[in-house]
């Protein structure tokens, strides 16, 4: 008998404890807007890059100035849309799949 | 007259925003050729640590009813926890004391960074990228270790003809050498963004009130300014922790699950 009454009685505390103290949700809304806008650009734009730094790479190897650069610079923005994509469903909630819809467009 | 009289106090402020930023040597250290100089940043790990391991040590009485310290450090344990077995199911704990160092660590790296006068060593983006290389050799070598070939299907994405292998194999290629670079691009970029800008912010209250006249109104707006910036930066140490730590479980769950 005892267990539950002390159980209901912590369920209430706790209530009235998140009630009073709800986070500021102005404040709490900006740093996790910034938060989450700064992680899509840096998601995309290091896309770009990397395509860019492979294909530098592979045309020094290659000897193939510059086209390897310009093709891997293009799948690097395919990376970086695709990056982008899988971090919004992820936030969704969806759990993470096949990223069907970055490549697509591709074809 | 009156405008060398403004330099000059701009000057004995220091309102350059990047020269928090600076490396120094405090004590010089040469091992057999490399450069191993204990330098502020190295301090600010160090202190970082040992303010984590002082966390640690109050769990050592394991008192029934906690105590401020025993209670702080109970939260942040079901907090990571919590965060590992969400994003990665419960053989996922295994990686549980990496994704708390490292949560922990970047916690208290950021945070002591906004103390006054304090470096913050994850403005510097060698620290993160060291940390974020870390991740990246245990999610190759885990995954390899577990799953063998299997692993590579991360680079071949079910549901797509073989045709198109030839597309989607270099993004895939890409995507994954990219997460690294923006793991730890991000939480250098947010710390020296923030940083700079409390500089800035802080540097026109000085500025505005030397200014003298009718400028001068505009001096508490800048302090109120400064003030909110502080808030949010706080709000972003803790964040971008926390971000840190999630995307490393997010990572990590692909060398426990691959394909997918």
């Amino acid at each position: 008998m005892g267990d539950d009454d002390l159980r209901s009685q912590i369920e209430a505390a706790r209530k009235a404890h998140a009630d009073k103290h709800r986070p500021n949700p102005h404040n709490e809304g900006t740093a996790k807007g910034m938060a989450l806008g700064f992680r899509m650009a840096t998601e995309f734009a290091v896309g770009p890059l990397v395509g860019a730094g492979i294909g530098w790479a592979l045309d020094l190897v290659l000897h193939t100035k510059p086209w390897m650069l310009i093709v891997w610079m293009l799948f690097g923005f395919a990376a970086g849309v695709l990056n982008v994509l899988r971090t919004a469903k992820e936030l969704q909630g969806a759990p993470g799949s096949a990223p069907e819809t970055g490549v697509e467009g591709e074809e | 007259m009156m405008l060398e009289k403004i330099n000059g106090m701009i000057n004995q402020v220091a309102t350059d925003p990047i020269h928090q930023f600076v490396l120094q040597k405090w004590v010089p250290i040469d091992f057999g050729g490399y450069n191993l100089d204990f330098t502020n940043s190295a301090f600010f790990m160090l202190l970082g640590v040992s303010l984590a391991v002082v966390l640690g040590l109050t769990l050592s009485k394991n008192e029934t009813i906690p105590g401020r310290g025993q209670s702080i450090a109970e939260i942040a344990y079901g907090f990571v926890a919590g965060m590992v077995r969400d994003m990665m199911g419960e053989d996922g704990m295994r990686f549980f004391p990496l994704v708390f160092s490292l949560f922990i660590f970047l916690f208290f790296a950021n945070m002591l960074g906004m103390f006054p006068y304090f470096f913050t060593t994850t403005s510097h983006i060698i620290v993160n990228f060291a940390l974020a290389m870390l991740v990246m050799v245990i999610l190759v070598g885990y995954g390899v270790w577990k799953n063998g070939f299997k692993f590579l299907k991360l680079f071949v994405p079910s549901g797509v003809p073989p045709l198109l292998y030839i597309l989607v194999t270099p993004i895939e290629i890409i995507s994954f050498i990219s997460r690294p670079i923006s793991l730890s691009v991000r939480l250098f970029a947010n710390m020296l963004a923030g940083h700079i800008m409390l500089k800035v912010f802080a540097g026109f209250i000085v500025m505005l009130s030397a200014a003298g006249g009718a400028l001068v109104i505009f001096a508490p707006l800048a302090l109120a300014g400064t003030v909110a910036v502080v808030a949010l930066e706080f709000l972003v140490a803790f964040l971008q922790a926390y971000v840190f730590a999630i995307l490393t479980c997010v990572y990590l769950n692909d060398a426990l699950h691959p394909g997918h």
